[in-house]
């Protein structure tokens, strides 16, 4: 089993790398570049040409990319040309609020997600089942950015309850933290819980229906007993492998929340280096969200073949 | 093709996903033969009507240019359902391209999936925003930057099947008479993925929908003054304390549309897998 | 010998009063935070570089000159406690104040302000402004000689323009060091408030400068006596207008910046806010391609001119009728410079007229392709307003929306690509800032006349004020003849700020808050 994960974090390290072309060519395509955001369209010629040429942006795009490359297999993912600090530090300064926003959304939609999934498939076909189906179908349906102004409308300015937005670090006030990452982390959560409760109900409906738990039944074993240990051990493995997929993928859906909360992570970070062409800390930002969506799936991996030794990793 | 045929065959999907499914096809025909039949313009700027709570004139209410919300609701619908529609079918044919290329064509097997992979890794919001910054924002640029974000996990699933496929004994003695290929595929692996296919493409309808509001949201959605529900959601969201109604009605007609997909495709996998296997 | 030829802006009296503790000698009460809540953040920290208002708004705090404009948008001295000027008008001297100290401590000196103007010729976009200028010396170390090329009545008012001003900074500091690079530690400079902290996207924090020292005279503008009560000020970008009204309301924002017009009688009548008028603000106007596409063709420029209904355009731009006047000058009601010359062919509403001239114009039908900005709302609002009544007159339209600098690349480089585009000009304190937008050799817009260049250059050269006054009104005559602009109206903008703030008062765009403290020590 280890050779078999050996060569999927091999084939996985393959994909950063691609990732990291598609990076550097993808936002080289873009139309502009740095100079004219930093210098403004008003620069001289001469003012643009050593613009260029300080940053490396004369040289050709294979050696500007090999360049990047040596200097990030060395550890340094290079200078923000915008924010005029090193990349790694810009990107430090944003993590603990991406972090703390994505884990907390992430616990979120498990807890949502899950709940409403058991409850959905213990009681299935009747009105509490369409009707949780329905909220939890309700998440998959709402815009993110709509979810969040609503929430704030309602909660910060209607009744106000809690911030419309902002940043506390949770170390240095957990109390107002906590109140600051309620609404952003719900309206992150609520909808990736949609999903995770649709996994759930569906891998509990067939554990339920399973052999195991009909002879545990017949056994005469208490109704929760059953249900809890062996039905929702089974459903595991498939909720595990969707609610890998959501946290791979929240920190790209936390841009939109990012935005509408104003909080400074590593999302806005992203889409805003987009906007400037700066192309330093694309390149940067990019490989690390890869990197950790890579990281989350061998996690999963590991973790699904450690819950279900019945389950044969296949290098695929 | 004979399954996806029986499908078809009215034995219904299950009493949601009919209703889902009725809902839809109301929503298409509001749509399509409403501007036939209600005439106000939806681009027409009048600023002494602006901000018109719904009245018995403007059923919908007017916006804060004093345009028509109910005309620019309908050809709004029109562009999003577009958007959505040509996603959802550029998607499925590129998407098993790709997996019917990686399922049934070993060598490529291993090429195609890293690459679909790297693009999978790659958020699918800044990967749109980073394409729209490559071409300028337009309706048929959105069609193709999310095609590009969707195509890969289109592939992946194809591909699963054609794996599987593949692998069961009926293909390989078919494969050991000396059947070429392309007859396996079209024979045996279409007809088994078209199901599956065709339930990622009601969810793909419905992300098309949402993604394209937020494209319009942070900025690069299909441009004004062509309305769409998202650009129309995105426009008037910091209006939703004192003229609700501009962005509510767009927004609940993305929250049905959507909601119709995603359980017109839980019915249509209910209806192939009853054991709802992923 | 010198005639000395004092600047009589500073025997103007102040035509508006300062609702400003004008006479404040000491702060009512120290300490305390604001936080405020801005529509963008600084592009960079190197602000002598940026034309955007959000480094002119935060660079006023940290920064001075030797001149600025006090509340009628005239020169008032700041670093320089008096002028003079040579008889031949082609040398001024400036007396730097005594005792002024930068934010490390270091005190200011001539050498200092010549490095300063130097960098400012050579880096600054706004370096134009001062092409009149043959060179700076430091004559001792509080005296500072300036030589002009010729002599310009233009020159003290465009030194003391604040978008980008010509900031004074540590000679040291400063030296080679090309624009954009200027570090953070580096933004040093002898305001009321120095820069704590700055982290892009996240905050501007600026903190009380203890050894401050204030101007003499009365506080106006941004000149005169400003006392730093606040201990700090935090300026957050938060770009999402909905978040930025709903921090205002719920508290979380002491003030709020320009906020959507919709929310103005709401949050008027709200309790614990206030709102102010941003009154001038932006004149919106927009450019027509006199060189590529189917405008060249002045008929068709005038059948636009004609057909135009500027009422509604404006009140869609601007969204609320307090928001907005109509006004067919390019300068503003409140300035010395405002004439109504060539209001005859403003806003004639005149539709019939106006097809008529198209069919003449031989407009053959193709999209007339505007282009306009979705960073700003009532720019994108002005152009789809004005676009909709274009397709009344009987043309076919394609509105483009972009992000202001993409909007002004292709402006200014891609002339084959629009017909129409979107602009707008906050207030020139001297018309000869002008000089850059109108003149052809800038390169500005496709628009070029040699009787309004000519215009121009003696308007920078005139030295009286009526006859200059005259001068611009001719070349506004001109303006409307040729028709390479239209101009809609005057925008103004509303802020709001929460009733804890005591003695606030708007200026120009920035909010003050110099001279206002807090009722609790938050």
């Amino acid at each position: 089993m280890t050779r078999v994960l050996a060569t999927r974090i091999a084939s996985l390290v393959f994909v950063l790398w691609l990732v990291t072309i598609i990076a550097f060519v993808l936002i080289r395509l873009a139309p502009g570049d740095p100079s004219a955001v930093m210098l403004g369209s008003d620069a001289a010629p001469a003012a643009v040409a050593e613009f260029r040429a300080r940053y490396g942006l004369d040289r050709p795009i294979v050696v500007q990319y090999l360049a990047w490359l040596g200097h990030v297999v060395r550890g340094d993912l290079g200078h923000s040309i915008y924010l005029g600090r090193p990349v790694a530090t810009a990107i430090l300064e944003r993590l603990p609020v991406s972090l703390t926003l994505t884990l907390s959304a992430f616990v979120i939609a498990i807890v949502l997600g899950v709940t409403l999934g058991l409850m959905a498939a213990y009681w299935h076909d009747t009105w509490i089942d369409r009707s949780v189906s329905a909220v939890a179908a309700l998440g998959l349906s709402l815009p993110s950015f709509w979810l969040g102004i609503c929430l704030i409308y309602l909660l910060a300015v209607r009744w106000p309850l809690l911030p419309s937005g902002g940043f506390v670090e949770p170390w240095r006030d957990p109390l107002s933290a906590l109140r600051h990452l309620l609404l952003p982390a719900f309206a992150l959560g609520y909808l990736q819980s949609g999903l995770i409760a649709r996994m759930t109900r569906a891998s509990m409906l067939d554990a339920l229906r399973g052999d195991f738990v009909r002879t545990a039944r017949s056994k005469g074993v208490g109704e929760l007993y059953v249900v809890v240990k062996h039905a929702f051990r089974n459903a595991l493995i498939p909720v595990l492998t969707v609610s890998g997929i959501a946290l791979a993928v929240l920190f790209g859906g936390a841009v939109v929340i990012e935005t509408v909360f104003t909080l400074p992570g590593v999302g806005r970070l992203l889409v805003n280096a987009v906007v400037r062409r700066d192309y330093p800390v694309v390149q940067g930002t990019l490989l690390l969200v890869a990197a950790w969506y890579v990281v989350v799936n061998i996690a999963v991996d590991v973790l699904y073949t450690v819950s279900d030794p019945r389950v044969r990793l296949r290098a695929s | 093709m004979a399954v996806a045929a029986g499908a078809l065959r009215w034995r219904g999907l299950g009493s949601a996903a009919n209703l889902a499914l009725v809902g839809i096809a109301l929503l298409i025909g509001f749509i399509v033969v409403g501007p036939h039949v209600y005439s106000p313009s939806p681009t027409l700027v009048s600023a002494g009507a602006r901000l018109q709570p719904p009245s018995w004139e403007h059923p919908l209410g007017t916006d804060q240019l004093g345009r028509e919300v109910l005309a620019r609701v309908m050809a709004g619908g029109r562009q999003s359902l577009r958007v959505a529609g040509l996603t959802m079918a550029l998607t499925v044919i590129a998407g098993s391209l790709l997996g019917l290329l990686a399922g049934a064509v070993r060598p490529l097997d291993n090429v195609l999936m890293r690459i679909s992979d790297a693009f999978l890794a790659l958020p699918a919001v800044i990967l749109a925003i980073a394409l729209m910054a490559v071409r300028e924002p337009s309706e048929g640029n959105v069609v193709l930057a999310l095609v590009v974000v969707y195509t890969p996990r289109v592939a992946r699933v194809v591909r699963g099947k054609a794996l599987l496929i593949r692998e069961m004994p009926y293909v390989e003695a078919a494969h050991a008479l000396g059947a070429r290929l392309t007859r396996v595929v079209r024979r045996h692996i279409l007809p088994n993925a078209t199901p599956e296919l065709i339930v990622q493409g009601t969810f793909i309808f419905g992300y098309a929908i949402l993604d394209e509001a937020t494209l319009s949201f942070l900025g690069v959605g299909p441009p004004p003054p062509a309305p769409s529900w998202g650009n129309m959601l995105a426009e008037a969201r910091y209006l939703i304390r004192d003229a609700f109604w501009i962005s509510f009605f767009p927004g609940l007609l993305i929250g049905l549309a959507v909601l119709g997909a995603n359980i017109l495709g839980d019915g249509i996998r209910d209806r192939f897998d009853p054991r709802k296997g992923e | 010998m010198r005639r000395v030829l004092m600047a009589t802006f500073l025997l103007v009296p102040m035509l508006t009063s300062d609702a400003f503790a004008a006479g404040m000698d000491k702060c009512p009460a120290q300490g305390g935070t604001i936080r405020a809540a801005m529509a963008g953040s600084p592009p960079t920290l190197d602000f002598i570089t940026s034309f955007a208002a959000q480094a002119r708004d935060m660079g006023v705090y940290i920064y001075e000159g030797l001149v600025t404009i006090d509340n009628n948008y005239d020169v008032a001295p700041q670093l320089a406690e008096k002028w003079a000027a040579s008889a031949d008008g082609k040398t001024y001297t400036f007396n730097l104040r005594k005792g002024v100290k930068f934010h490390d401590g270091s005190p200011v000196t001539a050498a200092d302000v010549v490095a300063s103007v130097e960098r400012f010729r050579a880096q600054s976009p706004r370096k134009a402004d001062l092409s009149m200028v043959t060179g700076a010396r430091a004559v001792d170390d509080s005296t500072v000689e300036i030589t002009l090329a010729q002599p310009s009545a233009a020159f003290i008012p465009l030194l003391a323009y604040p978008g980008p001003a010509v900031a004074i900074m540590p000679k040291k500091l400063i030296d080679d060091v090309p624009a954009g690079k200027l570090p953070q530690t580096s933004v040093i400079g002898t305001g009321p408030y120095r820069l704590a902290e700055w982290i892009p996207d996240k905050h501007v924090h600026l903190q009380r400068f203890a050894d401050y020292s204030p101007s003499p005279a009365e506080a106006s503008g941004y000149a005169g006596r400003r006392l730093n009560c606040i201990e700090h000020i935090y300026f957050v970008p938060v770009p999402e207008v909905s978040s930025r009204v709903a921090g205002v309301e719920s508290g979380d924002y002491d003030y709020g910046q320009n906020l959507p017009a919709e929310t103005y009688k709401r949050l008027s009548a709200a309790k614990g806010m206030k709102t102010f008028i941003l009154k001038p603000y932006y004149e919106i106007v927009m450019h027509l391609n006199t060189q590529n596409g189917q405008l060249k063709e002045w008929k068709l420029r005038r059948a636009i001119q004609l057909g135009l209904n500027q009422e509604e355009i404006m009140l869609a731009a601007a969204g609320d009728k307090a928001l907005y006047r109509l006004d067919p000058s390019l300068f503003f009601k409140e300035q010395f410079w405002h004439s109504n010359v060539g209001a005859n062919r403003y806003n004639e509403k005149d539709v019939a007229k106006a097809k008529t001239l198209i069919k003449e114009g031989g407009y053959d039908g193709s999209p007339i392709r505007i282009i306009t900005s979705s960073d700003f709302q009532f720019m994108n609002n002005a152009a789809l307003a004005m676009e909709s009544q274009l397709r009344q007159l009987g043309f076919a339209t394609k509105v483009q929306a972009y992000d202001y600098p993409t909007m002004i690349d292709i402006f200014r480089k891609k002339r084959a690509e629009w017909d129409i585009s979107y602009n707008a000009f906050s207030i020139r304190t001297d018309p000869g800032g002008f000089t850059f937008v109108l003149k052809s050799d800038s390169g500005y817009q496709p628009y070029a006349s040699k009787e309004v260049d000519a215009l121009l250059e003696k308007g920078l050269l005139e030295r009286d004020r009526k006859a200059r006054a005259r001068i611009y009104e001719q070349i506004q005559d001109q303006l409307y003849k040729d028709i390479p602009m239209i101009k809609h109206g005057d925008l103004f903008g509303f802020d709001a700020l929460r009733e804890r703030v005591d003695g606030f008062a708007v200026f120009y765009t920035t909010p003050r808050f110099w001279n206002v403290s807090v009722k609790d020590k938050r």
